[in-house]
């Protein structure tokens, strides 16, 4: 009876594989141990063994074809035998992965024939982007090492590239002159794709302009228009940072000064057209101004009222795959906590004195006032994964978990890092009061960046929280308590405050929240720094 | 005002003209006794006797080239074209002769003639008595080319082409001898080159002629139904082409729809396409989109011959994509 022969699972991470090429054909003599085929695995390209003798009578998954783990991809049987059809699978055995072919060094990039690529003889032999890692499906174009004019050797860099997992160099498989470069500095590319030409032997001077190699926003199937008439989401730009607008839109953006990246479009494939730009200057003059230069976003924002944008950050290949693969471990935003001890010696002593002058200060608000300040000076934690885009927040907003009757709510004290405690405390107090009425605006509860859950006042040690999506932290803080510590070598009592921080994972890593936390430790522990 | 039929609006501009001006005859097929294939010159043969209303044997090359020598030498003759199909017999005394004269002569011999008649589908008429052919004739430098909508219009523009010193074509819709509407008594000329917007709205501009005119009008109300305001310029001059106007309601509306019964390609809608494009590309939201006959010879079929035209679905279907409201 004829035998299925299986896509082998060699990986332990291999849903599926591709059949690269057939090693045999139909009706050639298969015997127990020969290599019938060659698979791309999500690691590297593999051969398949046949298990039985006999005859390859059927293929069932062509080449350049995928077909799932345990599928059937041929069947071996007697010469002349007939494949029944819906022949079921035999138990798939995973077949056991083969270890030779390890990956491939990784410098060396299996280089495409250069008859196969685009526009080759035309333009010139075309330098391809190189697949420097299993996993990578684009590069990014960090610098060119060679200008255009340049004699180029075989063997020398060229390039330098920006993989998923690190920076590497592209280097010419040919003698010549580098004729034209396709992707700039800093512009993304497919696997594949010609990234440069070289004149060499047979390759003419360039002369007609080729298509720019980055693909067409491949990646990012522009993170589904929401339906939502949610303010302003800014659109996530295609991998090449290309926005579409419609003509007029982009004429009133230029005269408004507005940056069309900001603004969401809603025409077809994301164009931004007249309606996103009025929906955008409805929102407030500055609601998709251009967002401020880095340099500008240390000083100060400037008028109540003209709040300054959030700053769309470039996304690295890395941190695309990071995302990716968080969100693959822990599905929706991937978290990871951080915990921390506070002294909160110094900050109970504050709250002492305001309450001597009359002043209501609670350590919650000492805590939202070292947590915003603490943000701005960590801008890598004042972001938001939106689409395919980091935005990092030119303010620190912090907002403030309130239970009310039914669930809780978030209002947002805007500025945070910049009002006093007594301000702070007003607005909180406020806030909270007509948060319980249900009374907020929708603009006092969305954005912001970071969250403070406090659940001190029921007694709670120390707890988890939950991100409050699309904000990328939050930050549990429980009671005051005093406890025993070590000082000096000596047992001491001091008032402790136990902050655990919970991080998105795909935009914030262990180290930066670290670094963020020690800052907030050090702010809450010498409140005296919270003025400078 | 009185309201009149389109053809009556016709029969009225001729006998004005034929009063004011003695030099002006009517020349065609079945024009005299008959009273005319579709009763355009009703009663002008009782009127102004044979002399000046002349019917002619089918020969369509033949009549239209004396037509046009008679021009030269200071008649303003009228060439009705029993169906603009028909015109294609004399396509070479029009555009070679009529066209050109001036310019051959180094502007020594003028031709002052109107060739019209109906054109656009006939209602189960088939593919050689149901063509819009306007396309071909607003090719041509050296004519005018003109095709109104309303009574109205058919009126003041066939006095205007009258009186122009350079031929003119006018393409009178087959399907809209009877309709009706109020037509200024007497003296009532459009000038030749200026479009009308027949309908004021702010979201999208619909850009047509001639009969079209009456599918847009009712996709309009359709679509106000739906809160969509519609413009619709109607363009009446087909050659020159009022590019201020067009340029205008794009401005006003950021969005066009060309609508046109003819065929798309090299059709007199890709003009327009083109003018707003190259002259106003920066005030556009939405690509321009137009709706035109199907790229297939006319079907004798009733409900193949409606389905081959642009309708009013077809042009509400239009707006909306370039709204972005659906399809998009």
């Amino acid at each position: 009876m004829a035998k299925p022969i299986q896509m082998p699972a060699l990986s332990p991470t291999m849903k599926e594989g591709k059949l690269v090429k057939w090693l045999k054909k139909v009706g050639d003599k298969v015997s127990s141990g020969d290599a019938i085929a060659e698979v791309e695995t999500d690691k590297s390209n593999l051969e398949v063994e046949a298990y039985d003798d006999g005859v390859l009578l059927q293929i069932i998954v062509a080449e350049g074809d995928l077909a799932v783990v345990g599928a059937p991809i041929a069947y071996v049987g007697a010469k002349g035998e007939k494949v029944e059809a819906g022949n079921t699978p035999a138990a798939p055995a995973a077949a056991p992965a083969k270890t030779e072919a390890p990956a491939q060094p990784v410098a060396v990039p299996a280089a495409p024939a250069p008859a196969a690529a685009p526009a080759s003889g035309g333009d010139g032999i075309p330098v391809l982007m190189p697949a420097l890692s299993p996993t990578m499906k684009e590069g990014k174009v960090v610098k060119w090492l060679k200008k255009v004019g340049d004699k180029i050797s075989s063997g020398e860099a060229i390039a330098e590239i920006e993989t998923d997992k690190s920076n590497l160099e592209v280097e010419a498989y040919d003698d010549g002159t580098l004729a034209k470069i396709l992707v700039d500095a800093d512009q993304l590319a497919q696997v594949g794709a010609p990234i440069a030409y070289i004149t060499g032997k047979g390759g003419k001077a360039a002369a007609s302009a080729p298509a720019p190699a980055a693909a067409p926003a491949p990646a990012a199937p522009a993170a589904a228009p929401q339906k939502s008439e949610a303010p302003a989401a800014p659109r996530p730009a295609s991998a090449e940072g290309r926005v579409r607008a419609s003509p007029l839109a982009r004429k009133m953006a230029s005269s408004q000064g507005l940056d069309l990246s900001a603004v969401h479009g809603s025409g077809p494939l994301g164009r931004v057209v007249k309606r996103d730009i009025e929906a955008a200057l409805a929102q407030g003059p500055s609601a998709a101004k251009k967002a401020p230069e880095a340099s500008a976003a240390s000083a100060r924002p400037a008028a109540p009222g003209s709040r300054p944008a959030p700053k769309t950050l470039p996304i690295s290949t890395m941190r695309k795959v990071i995302a990716q693969r968080m969100s693959e471990v822990k599905p929706g935003v991937p978290h990871f906590y951080l915990t921390v001890d506070v002294e909160m010696d110094a900050a109970m002593k504050i709250r002492e004195e305001a309450k001597s002058l009359e002043s209501k200060v609670s350590v919650n608000d000492i805590i939202v006032k070292a947590v915003a300040v603490a943000l701005r000076r960590s801008p890598k934690m004042n972001v938001s994964l939106q689409g395919n885009n980091i935005l990092q927040f030119a303010t620190a907003d912090v907002g403030i978990a309130v239970a009310i009757e039914d669930g809780l709510i978030t209002p947002i004290i805007k500025d945070a890092d910049q009002k006093g405690l007594q301000a702070i405390s007003t607005e909180a107090r406020e806030l909270a009061e007509r948060a319980r009425k249900k009374a907020l605006k929708p603009e006092e509860y969305t954005g912001g960046s970071i969250t403070v859950s406090n659940l001190g006042m029921y007694g709670i040690d120390q707890f988890v929280a939950v991100i409050n999506p699309p904000q990328a932290a939050i930050i549990a803080v429980g009671a005051v308590a005093d406890k025993a510590v070590v000082r000096d070598g000596q047992l001491a009592v001091r008032k402790i405050l136990t902050v655990t921080l919970s991080g998105d994972h795909r935009v914030i890593d262990g180290a930066t929240g670290a670094e963020y936390l020690r800052e907030l430790k050090n702010l809450l522990e010498h409140p005296m720094r919270l003025l400078f | 005002m009185a309201e009149l039929m389109y053809r009556e609006a016709l029969n009225q501009a001729l006998a004005e003209e034929m009063e004011r001006d003695a030099n002006v005859f009517l020349i065609g097929e079945e024009v005299g006794r008959y009273n005319g294939a579709f009763k355009v010159s009703q009663g002008l043969l009782d009127k102004f006797g044979s002399a000046r209303i002349i019917d002619a044997p089918i020969s369509e090359l033949g009549f239209t080239g004396m037509a046009a020598g008679a021009a030269m030498v200071g008649l303003r003759p009228v060439v009705e074209m029993m169906t603009w199909n028909f015109a294609i017999l004399a396509m070479d005394q029009i555009v070679n002769n009529a066209a050109k004269l001036r310019h051959m002569s180094g502007g020594q011999l003028r031709c002052p003639i109107v060739f019209r008649g109906p054109g656009g589908a006939g209602g189960r008429l088939s593919s050689q008595h149901s063509q819009a052919l306007e396309a071909n004739y607003a090719h041509f430098p050296g004519l005018k080319v003109i095709a109104p909508a309303t009574p109205a219009d058919a009126k003041g523009l066939l006095k205007a082409a009258i009186r122009d010193e350079n031929p003119v074509v006018m393409i009178e819709g087959e399907r809209l001898y009877a309709v009706k509407g109020e037509v200024p008594e007497g003296e009532h000329v459009v000038p030749i080159g200026k479009a009308d917007v027949k309908r004021e709205g702010k979201d999208v501009s619909i850009i047509t002629w001639s009969r079209m005119y009456y599918f847009c009008e009712e996709a309009a109300q359709q679509l106000e139904k739906e809160g969509i305001s519609v413009e619709i310029l109607d363009l009446r001059t087909l050659r020159p082409l009022d590019e201020e106007a067009i340029l205008a309601t794009v401005r006003k509306t950021n969005r066009a729809v060309v609508v046109e019964e003819g065929w798309a390609l090299a059709g007199v809608g890709a003009s327009v396409v083109d003018i707003i494009q190259s002259k106003a590309f920066d005030e556009l939201d939405a690509p321009v989109l137009r709706v035109t006959g199907l790229d297939v010879n006319m079907s004798y079929a009733a409900n193949l011959e409606n389905a081959t035209q642009p309708d009013a679905a077809k042009i509400a279907a239009a707006v909306k994509k370039v709204l972005y409201r659906e399809g998009a």
